[in-house]
């Protein structure tokens, strides 16, 4: 039986919109698996990035409970919330969340600068992060000098040097051509081969499902399983 | 643990923006004015100077504090850290900015701190409400 990683059972979440309530997520449930690499397609505004976020520990459900490698994220308070998005999950937002003044090495170091590691053992992760994502002769670069695709990876390498157990990406491939979404759709694979981490894709891009053990659709706040076919899932 | 390295990445991000360069030149002209003309300027003037200068230089580097406090708080920052974080520059520019007043008397320089402190912490906290909660909407409208 494999071992599940993230659990969501009944997760509802609205926003205030003016004077309207918009839900959107309608109780949502779903159950994540080590090693698994998910897909969850849907339209813009159907609800994937909160979903994310809330798996994230960046936002809280109204009602409904999360749970992420064992931790029930309803009964952390901000600072457990804090270490678990610092050491279980790791989230790369759809802009790639770069700090523009900051090299790429600066960048990958900041979870474990905040983390308190010292210097020698943080200059090792860094260094065999970026050398693993092929960018050890960008690390004194700044973000603005490079492609979409190296801005992607300086971002997986970011997410990855904490060696979380979830890894979430919001539309990874929305600003690249197909060729190097192609290239980040092989790399979370090898994360998983790597690292058994669990790798959740929050996608438009029906293309990238192809590059998935098993997707989703996200639809309105209602999520369903789309394929349940686990072919290829190691 | 980690509070020292926030605290030296604020001021690494403020040495690479461009506020605290407005600042000392803004701190400079004020130094100017005040000797020059300090007497000739009702005191409240004189003080109130020093609140849309330092929300200026501040601004200047908003994009780079807001993107720093969205990324502290993604990857997973203490609420003690990203305090720290919001607190360096507003404590480092406030402290700046109540240098020229010091030739007026201590008395003047404690209103010019607290002034400038605040005007800043305000803006600091209008980048952490929009990592947290988005943008309000009514400044979404201009924004996307």
């Amino acid at each position: 039986m494999a071992d599940a990683v993230v659990v969501l059972r009944n997760v509802w979440k609205s926003y205030k919109e003016g004077d309207s309530i918009v839900t959107v997520l309608k109780n949502v449930s779903a159950v994540f698996y080590r090693g698994e690499i998910a897909g969850i397609h849907g339209p813009s505004g159907s609800g994937k990035t909160t979903l994310l976020r809330i798996i994230a520990g960046l936002e809280r459900p109204d009602r409904g409970e999360v749970i992420v490698d064992g931790y029930n994220l309803n009964m952390l308070d901000d600072l457990g919330l804090a270490m678990i998005r610092n050491t279980v999950v790791s989230y790369i937002p759809q802009d790639y969340g770069l700090v523009e003044n900051l090299t790429v090495r600066e960048n990958v170091e900041l979870p474990l600068l905040i983390a308190g590691i010292p210097k020698e053992e943080r200059e090792a992760k860094v260094r065999e992060a970026l050398e693993y994502m092929g960018l050890l002769s960008k690390a004194n670069s700044y973000p603005t000098r490079l492609s979409g695709g190296e801005r992607q990876r300086v971002a997986i390498a970011r997410a990855l040097v904490t060696t979380p157990s979830v890894l979430l990406a919001d539309e990874p491939t929305a600003n690249l051509d197909w060729e190097n979404a192609i290239k980040v759709a092989e790399m979370f694979k090898r994360i998983r081969k790597d690292f058994g981490t669990t790798v959740l894709i929050v996608t438009h891009d029906p293309r990238i499902l192809e590059y998935v053990d098993r997707s989703m659709n996200l639809m309105d706040g209602v999520l369903k399983d789309k394929l349940a076919s686990l072919a290829g899932f190691a | 643990m980690g509070v020292i390295a926030v605290l030296t990445l604020a001021l690494k991000q403020m040495l690479r923006g461009h506020g605290l360069k407005v600042c000392l030149v803004a701190a400079l002209m004020l130094a100017i004015l005040i000797k020059v003309a300090g007497d000739k300027i009702p005191d409240p003037v004189l003080i109130g100077v020093v609140l849309p200068a330092s929300v200026s230089s501040l601004i200047i580097d908003f994009r780079a504090y807001y993107s720093m406090l969205r990324v502290l708080h993604m990857v997973g920052a203490t609420p003690r850290q990203v305090k720290t974080y919001m607190l360096t520059p507003s404590i480092m520019l406030s402290a700046i900015y109540g240098v020229p007043y010091v030739t007026r008397g201590a008395v003047w320089v404690v209103p010019v701190f607290i002034l400038s402190l605040t005007s800043s912490l305000i803006v600091m906290m209008f980048a952490l409400r929009i990592t947290k909660k988005g943008f309000p909407t009514s400044v979404a409208m201009y924004t996307q």
